[in-house]
Protein backbone atom coordinates (compact mmCIF):
# COMPACT_ATOMS: atom_id res chain seq x y z
CA UNK A 1 0.00 0.00 0.00
CA UNK A 2 2.77 2.73 0.97
CA UNK A 3 5.71 0.50 -0.52
CA UNK A 4 5.91 3.03 -3.65
CA UNK A 5 6.08 6.34 -1.87
CA UNK A 6 8.26 4.88 1.22
CA UNK A 7 11.08 3.19 -0.99
CA UNK A 8 11.24 6.58 -3.51
CA UNK A 9 11.50 9.03 -0.02
CA UNK A 10 14.41 6.45 0.90
CA UNK A 11 15.99 6.56 -2.50
CA UNK A 12 15.87 10.63 -3.00
CA UNK A 13 17.49 10.76 1.07
CA UNK A 14 19.48 7.35 1.00
CA UNK A 15 20.92 8.39 -2.90
CA UNK A 16 21.41 4.83 -4.14
CA UNK A 17 18.51 1.74 -4.62
CA UNK A 18 20.06 -0.78 -2.39
CA UNK A 19 20.38 1.35 0.78
CA UNK A 20 16.79 2.66 -0.14
CA UNK A 21 15.41 -1.09 -0.44
CA UNK A 22 16.81 -1.20 3.09
CA UNK A 23 16.12 1.33 4.73
CA UNK A 24 12.69 0.70 3.23
CA UNK A 25 12.57 -3.00 4.64
CA UNK A 26 13.80 -2.00 7.54
CA UNK A 27 11.23 1.00 7.69
CA UNK A 28 7.84 -0.91 7.72
CA UNK A 29 9.27 -3.89 9.84
CA UNK A 30 10.43 -1.18 12.61
CA UNK A 31 6.96 0.61 12.39
CA UNK A 32 5.21 -2.61 12.74
CA UNK A 33 6.90 -3.23 15.76
CA UNK A 34 6.11 -0.06 16.58
CA UNK A 35 2.36 0.33 16.39
CA UNK A 36 1.92 0.10 19.82
CA UNK A 37 2.97 3.78 20.08
CA UNK A 38 1.17 4.87 16.76
CA UNK A 39 -1.35 7.83 17.82
CA UNK A 40 -4.92 6.17 16.90
CA UNK A 41 -6.15 8.63 14.87
CA UNK A 42 -3.09 9.85 13.24
CA UNK A 43 -2.37 10.03 9.47
CA UNK A 44 -0.43 6.72 9.08
CA UNK A 45 1.89 7.40 5.72
CA UNK A 46 3.51 10.59 7.67
CA UNK A 47 4.35 8.54 10.22
CA UNK A 48 5.60 5.50 8.24
CA UNK A 49 7.44 8.03 5.88
CA UNK A 50 9.47 9.18 9.05
CA UNK A 51 10.65 5.61 9.96
CA UNK A 52 11.84 4.88 6.37
CA UNK A 53 13.48 8.86 6.11
CA UNK A 54 15.72 7.98 9.02
CA UNK A 55 17.05 4.59 8.13
CA UNK A 56 17.97 5.81 4.84
CA UNK A 57 19.71 8.68 6.95
CA UNK A 58 21.88 6.63 8.79
CA UNK A 59 22.39 4.66 5.54
CA UNK A 60 23.55 8.03 4.09
CA UNK A 61 25.48 8.90 6.39
CA UNK A 62 27.77 5.77 7.31
CA UNK A 63 28.10 5.67 2.72
CA UNK A 64 29.03 9.45 2.39
CA UNK A 65 28.49 11.80 0.00
CA UNK A 66 25.10 10.48 -2.23
CA UNK A 67 24.90 10.80 -5.96
CA UNK A 68 23.22 13.62 -7.48
CA UNK A 69 19.97 13.20 -9.11
CA UNK A 70 19.63 12.26 -12.13
CA UNK A 71 17.08 12.48 -15.50
CA UNK A 72 15.50 9.63 -17.31
CA UNK A 73 16.84 9.22 -20.76
CA UNK A 74 15.14 11.54 -23.39
CA UNK A 75 13.46 8.43 -25.06
CA UNK A 76 12.22 5.89 -21.79
CA UNK A 77 8.86 6.40 -21.21
CA UNK A 78 7.84 9.00 -18.12
CA UNK A 79 5.97 7.04 -15.68
CA UNK A 80 3.85 5.33 -17.85
CA UNK A 81 2.23 8.35 -19.55
CA UNK A 82 1.11 8.18 -23.33
CA UNK A 83 1.67 11.88 -23.31
CA UNK A 84 3.99 14.46 -21.21
CA UNK A 85 2.16 16.41 -18.60
CA UNK A 86 1.34 19.97 -19.20
CA UNK A 87 4.19 20.83 -16.43
CA UNK A 88 7.03 18.38 -18.29
CA UNK A 89 5.58 20.10 -21.86
CA UNK A 90 6.90 23.47 -20.90
CA UNK A 91 10.07 22.17 -19.88
CA UNK A 92 12.73 22.24 -22.20
CA UNK A 93 15.65 19.58 -21.80
CA UNK A 94 17.76 22.19 -21.07
CA UNK A 95 15.87 24.21 -18.71
CA UNK A 96 15.89 20.58 -16.74
CA UNK A 97 19.56 19.62 -16.36
CA UNK A 98 19.95 23.32 -15.24
CA UNK A 99 17.29 22.90 -12.17
CA UNK A 100 18.51 19.73 -11.77
CA UNK A 101 21.96 20.37 -11.50
CA UNK A 102 20.80 23.41 -9.06
CA UNK A 103 18.93 20.85 -6.94
CA UNK A 104 21.46 18.71 -6.32
CA UNK A 105 23.89 21.80 -5.19
CA UNK A 106 21.53 22.61 -2.72
CA UNK A 107 22.49 21.96 0.98
CA UNK A 108 21.19 18.77 2.45
CA UNK A 109 18.51 19.79 4.54
CA UNK A 110 16.97 21.89 1.42
CA UNK A 111 17.31 19.45 -1.16
CA UNK A 112 14.99 16.92 0.79
CA UNK A 113 12.49 19.16 1.33
CA UNK A 114 12.46 20.28 -2.25
CA UNK A 115 12.47 16.83 -2.73
CA UNK A 116 9.32 15.74 -0.44
CA UNK A 117 7.70 18.92 -1.33
CA UNK A 118 7.90 18.70 -4.99
CA UNK A 119 9.17 15.12 -6.64
CA UNK A 120 7.24 13.18 -4.00
CA UNK A 121 4.35 15.70 -3.90
CA UNK A 122 4.39 15.44 0.18
CA UNK A 123 2.30 17.85 2.06
CA UNK A 124 3.76 20.80 3.95
CA UNK A 125 2.48 18.24 7.02
CA UNK A 126 4.05 15.35 5.55
CA UNK A 127 7.03 16.46 4.48
CA UNK A 128 7.56 18.11 7.76
CA UNK A 129 6.98 14.47 9.44
CA UNK A 130 8.98 12.87 7.58
CA UNK A 131 12.17 14.75 8.04
CA UNK A 132 11.16 14.85 11.77
CA UNK A 133 10.94 18.96 11.50
CA UNK A 134 8.31 21.17 12.39
CA UNK A 135 6.23 22.64 9.95
CA UNK A 136 7.45 26.27 10.33
CA UNK A 137 10.60 24.72 9.24
CA UNK A 138 9.46 22.85 6.03
CA UNK A 139 7.43 26.85 5.19
CA UNK A 140 10.74 28.08 5.71
CA UNK A 141 13.42 25.93 4.18
CA UNK A 142 11.40 25.83 0.67
CA UNK A 143 11.41 29.43 0.82
CA UNK A 144 14.94 29.30 1.16
CA UNK A 145 15.44 26.60 -1.29
CA UNK A 146 13.39 28.44 -3.71
CA UNK A 147 15.48 31.49 -3.40
CA UNK A 148 18.27 29.63 -3.85
CA UNK A 149 17.07 28.12 -6.96
CA UNK A 150 16.37 31.35 -8.50
CA UNK A 151 19.45 32.59 -7.84
CA UNK A 152 21.36 30.04 -9.27
CA UNK A 153 18.75 29.98 -12.65
CA UNK B 1 2.70 27.76 -7.91
CA UNK B 2 5.35 29.94 -8.79
CA UNK B 3 6.66 29.02 -12.56
CA UNK B 4 9.53 27.60 -10.27
CA UNK B 5 7.16 25.66 -8.66
CA UNK B 6 5.69 24.16 -11.54
CA UNK B 7 8.92 23.38 -12.88
CA UNK B 8 10.38 21.34 -10.15
CA UNK B 9 6.66 19.21 -10.24
CA UNK B 10 7.55 18.64 -13.86
CA UNK B 11 11.14 17.71 -12.80
CA UNK B 12 10.15 15.45 -10.56
CA UNK B 13 8.20 13.52 -13.13
CA UNK B 14 11.22 12.65 -14.91
CA UNK B 15 13.89 11.54 -12.79
CA UNK B 16 15.29 8.54 -12.91
CA UNK B 17 14.10 6.30 -9.90
CA UNK B 18 14.60 3.08 -9.86
CA UNK B 19 11.02 1.36 -9.99
CA UNK B 20 9.82 0.59 -6.31
CA UNK B 21 10.73 -3.74 -5.34
CA UNK B 22 8.32 -5.44 -3.63
CA UNK B 23 8.93 -5.39 -0.03
CA UNK B 24 6.17 -7.90 1.11
CA UNK B 25 8.09 -11.09 0.93
CA UNK B 26 11.13 -9.59 3.03
CA UNK B 27 9.43 -7.68 5.22
CA UNK B 28 7.10 -10.68 6.24
CA UNK B 29 10.23 -13.07 6.68
CA UNK B 30 11.66 -10.77 9.60
CA UNK B 31 8.31 -10.57 10.97
CA UNK B 32 7.01 -14.38 10.55
CA UNK B 33 8.84 -15.38 14.18
CA UNK B 34 7.20 -12.29 15.90
CA UNK B 35 3.87 -13.79 14.91
CA UNK B 36 1.35 -14.33 17.17
CA UNK B 37 3.17 -11.58 20.09
CA UNK B 38 1.24 -8.73 19.23
CA UNK B 39 -2.65 -9.45 18.52
CA UNK B 40 -3.35 -6.25 19.83
CA UNK B 41 -1.21 -4.05 17.82
CA UNK B 42 -2.54 -6.28 14.73
CA UNK B 43 -6.18 -4.09 15.40
CA UNK B 44 -4.66 -0.79 15.67
CA UNK B 45 -3.41 0.01 12.07
CA UNK B 46 -4.87 -3.16 10.12
CA UNK B 47 -6.35 -0.60 7.25
CA UNK B 48 -2.66 0.86 6.98
CA UNK B 49 -0.75 -2.36 6.65
CA UNK B 50 -3.24 -4.67 5.34
CA UNK B 51 -0.57 -6.04 2.92
CA UNK B 52 1.58 -6.48 5.65
CA UNK B 53 -1.27 -8.09 7.59
CA UNK B 54 -2.25 -10.60 4.47
CA UNK B 55 1.44 -11.32 4.37
CA UNK B 56 1.84 -12.64 7.92
CA UNK B 57 -0.95 -14.89 7.45
CA UNK B 58 1.15 -17.17 5.33
CA UNK B 59 2.95 -19.81 7.13
CA UNK B 60 6.31 -19.53 6.69
CA UNK B 61 9.32 -20.07 9.17
CA UNK B 62 12.18 -18.23 8.01
CA UNK B 63 13.78 -17.20 11.37
CA UNK B 64 18.02 -16.66 9.75
CA UNK B 65 16.96 -14.27 7.03
CA UNK B 66 18.09 -11.18 7.97
CA UNK B 67 17.46 -9.37 4.43
CA UNK B 68 16.06 -9.70 1.15
CA UNK B 69 16.56 -8.24 -1.94
CA UNK B 70 14.97 -8.51 -5.80
CA UNK B 71 16.30 -7.88 -8.93
CA UNK B 72 14.42 -8.98 -11.57
CA UNK B 73 13.55 -12.49 -11.18
CA UNK B 74 16.25 -13.09 -8.50
CA UNK B 75 15.89 -13.57 -4.78
CA UNK B 76 18.52 -12.62 -2.62
CA UNK B 77 18.53 -13.91 0.95
CA UNK B 78 21.05 -12.22 3.48
CA UNK B 79 21.37 -15.13 6.24
CA UNK B 80 23.30 -15.32 9.59
CA UNK B 81 24.42 -18.83 8.82
CA UNK B 82 24.84 -20.26 5.07
CA UNK B 83 22.92 -23.35 4.51
CA UNK B 84 25.09 -26.17 2.98
CA UNK B 85 25.66 -26.90 -0.50
CA UNK B 86 27.77 -28.54 -2.84
CA UNK B 87 30.61 -27.69 -4.73
CA UNK B 88 29.74 -28.56 -8.67
CA UNK B 89 31.29 -27.67 -11.45
CA UNK B 90 29.53 -24.52 -13.02
CA UNK B 91 29.21 -27.16 -16.51
CA UNK B 92 26.85 -30.07 -14.75
CA UNK B 93 23.66 -29.81 -15.93
CA UNK B 94 23.32 -27.49 -18.49
CA UNK B 95 20.15 -29.19 -20.39
CA UNK B 96 20.13 -29.73 -23.72
CA UNK B 97 22.46 -27.51 -26.44
CA UNK B 98 20.44 -26.06 -29.49
CA UNK B 99 20.70 -23.10 -31.64
CA UNK B 100 19.85 -19.70 -30.23
CA UNK B 101 16.70 -19.55 -33.06
CA UNK B 102 15.36 -22.67 -31.12
CA UNK B 103 16.61 -21.77 -28.02
CA UNK B 104 14.41 -18.82 -28.52
CA UNK B 105 11.36 -20.44 -29.42
CA UNK B 106 11.41 -22.86 -26.20
CA UNK B 107 12.10 -20.06 -23.72
CA UNK B 108 9.62 -17.34 -25.30
CA UNK B 109 12.28 -14.52 -25.37
CA UNK B 110 15.24 -13.69 -27.51
CA UNK B 111 18.21 -14.16 -25.58
CA UNK B 112 21.13 -11.06 -25.58
CA UNK B 113 24.31 -12.78 -27.01
CA UNK B 114 27.75 -12.29 -27.67
CA UNK B 115 27.72 -12.42 -31.96
CA UNK B 116 29.97 -15.14 -32.11
CA UNK B 117 27.41 -17.41 -30.23
CA UNK B 118 25.33 -19.74 -32.40
CA UNK B 119 24.42 -22.61 -29.70
CA UNK B 120 23.07 -22.76 -26.03
CA UNK B 121 22.16 -24.62 -23.67
CA UNK B 122 18.37 -24.71 -22.68
CA UNK B 123 16.97 -25.32 -19.31
CA UNK B 124 13.46 -24.66 -17.17
CA UNK B 125 13.14 -21.81 -19.05
CA UNK B 126 16.64 -20.28 -18.89
CA UNK B 127 18.95 -19.68 -21.85
CA UNK B 128 22.85 -20.97 -20.75
CA UNK B 129 25.73 -19.81 -22.57
CA UNK B 130 28.85 -20.92 -21.83
CA UNK B 131 31.95 -18.43 -22.17
CA UNK B 132 35.58 -18.22 -21.05
CA UNK B 133 37.78 -15.80 -19.07
CA UNK B 134 41.33 -16.73 -17.92
CA UNK B 135 41.20 -20.15 -19.14
CA UNK B 136 38.13 -20.98 -16.93
CA UNK B 137 34.12 -20.96 -18.00
CA UNK B 138 31.53 -18.29 -17.74
CA UNK B 139 28.44 -18.90 -17.12
CA UNK B 140 25.51 -16.67 -18.55
CA UNK B 141 22.12 -17.48 -18.01
CA UNK B 142 19.10 -15.10 -19.41
CA UNK B 143 15.23 -15.52 -18.44
CA UNK B 144 12.64 -13.56 -18.81
CA UNK B 145 9.52 -13.52 -16.11
CA UNK B 146 9.15 -13.51 -12.11
CA UNK B 147 10.98 -14.91 -9.65
CA UNK B 148 13.07 -17.90 -10.63
CA UNK B 149 16.32 -18.22 -8.70
CA UNK B 150 17.32 -17.92 -5.54
CA UNK B 151 20.80 -16.94 -3.59
CA UNK B 152 21.21 -16.96 -0.62
CA UNK B 153 24.81 -15.15 0.96
CA UNK B 154 26.84 -15.11 4.46
CA UNK B 155 27.94 -12.28 6.13
CA UNK B 156 31.08 -12.53 4.29
CA UNK B 157 29.72 -12.01 0.93
CA UNK B 158 29.62 -8.69 -0.41
CA UNK B 159 26.43 -7.60 -2.58
CA UNK B 160 26.80 -3.61 -4.67
CA UNK B 161 24.63 -1.98 -6.63
CA UNK B 162 26.13 -1.68 -10.49
CA UNK B 163 25.19 0.05 -13.66
CA UNK B 164 25.60 -1.64 -17.01
CA UNK B 165 24.66 1.05 -19.28
CA UNK B 166 21.50 2.44 -18.45
CA UNK B 167 20.41 -0.93 -16.79
CA UNK B 168 20.71 -1.74 -13.19
CA UNK B 169 22.53 -4.90 -11.35
CA UNK B 170 24.36 -5.90 -8.25
CA UNK B 171 27.57 -7.40 -8.42
CA UNK B 172 27.79 -10.08 -5.35
CA UNK B 173 31.30 -11.21 -4.55
CA UNK B 174 33.86 -11.92 -1.71
CA UNK B 175 33.06 -15.54 0.01
CA UNK B 176 30.92 -18.07 -2.04
CA UNK B 177 27.44 -17.80 -1.71
CA UNK B 178 24.62 -21.00 -1.94
CA UNK B 179 22.66 -20.62 -5.65
CA UNK B 180 19.28 -22.42 -6.27
CA UNK B 181 17.44 -22.68 -9.43
CA UNK B 182 14.00 -24.95 -9.76
CA UNK B 183 14.24 -28.35 -9.12
CA UNK B 184 18.31 -28.65 -8.86
CA UNK B 185 19.61 -28.89 -5.68
CA UNK B 186 21.59 -25.98 -4.60
CA UNK B 187 25.07 -25.51 -4.92
CA UNK B 188 27.68 -22.75 -4.06
CA UNK B 189 28.63 -20.34 -6.49
CA UNK B 190 31.28 -17.36 -6.80
CA UNK B 191 31.06 -13.92 -8.15
CA UNK B 192 28.59 -13.15 -10.07
CA UNK B 193 27.03 -10.34 -11.55
CA UNK B 194 22.80 -10.19 -12.32
CA UNK B 195 21.64 -7.41 -14.01
CA UNK B 196 17.78 -6.61 -15.74
CA UNK B 197 17.59 -5.46 -19.39
CA UNK B 198 13.81 -5.03 -19.93
CA UNK B 199 11.99 -8.02 -18.59
CA UNK B 200 15.01 -10.22 -19.16
CA UNK B 201 16.97 -11.41 -16.17
CA UNK B 202 20.57 -11.88 -17.24
CA UNK B 203 23.16 -13.40 -14.78
CA UNK B 204 27.08 -13.90 -15.26
CA UNK B 205 28.73 -16.46 -12.78
CA UNK B 206 32.86 -17.13 -13.42
CA UNK B 207 36.18 -15.85 -12.24
CA UNK B 208 35.69 -12.49 -12.86
CA UNK B 209 36.56 -8.85 -11.50
CA UNK B 210 33.48 -6.61 -11.56
CA UNK B 211 35.01 -4.13 -14.25
CA UNK B 212 35.36 -7.24 -16.46
CA UNK B 213 31.92 -8.70 -15.50
CA UNK B 214 30.61 -4.80 -16.34
CA UNK B 215 32.52 -5.07 -19.36
CA UNK B 216 31.38 -8.35 -20.49
CA UNK B 217 27.61 -7.67 -19.79
CA UNK B 218 27.98 -4.23 -21.71
CA UNK B 219 28.88 -6.28 -24.93
CA UNK B 220 26.20 -8.34 -24.42
CA UNK B 221 23.58 -6.41 -24.22
CA UNK B 222 24.69 -3.74 -26.98
CA UNK B 223 24.81 -6.33 -29.57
Amino acid sequence: MHQGIAFRTAYLVAGNAADAEEAAQDGFVKAWRALGRFRRGAPFRPWLLQIVANEARNRRRSAGRRAGLALRAANDDVSGDAAPSPEASLLAAEDRTRILDAVNELPEDARLVVSCRYFLGLSEEETATALGVRVGTVKSRTARALDRLREAL
Amino acid sequence: MTPLEHALVALGRELELPPAPDLVPAVRARLEPRRGRRPLVLTLAAAALVALAAALAVPQARSTVLRFFHLGGVTIERVDTLPRAEERPLTEGLGPRVSVADAATVADFRPLLPRWIDHVYVNEGAVLVLLRAHGKPVMLTEFRGGIYMKKILGGQTRIEQVRVGRDYGLWVAGARHLFRMPSKAPRMAGNVLLWTHGDVTLRLEGPLTKAEAVRLALSIVRQ
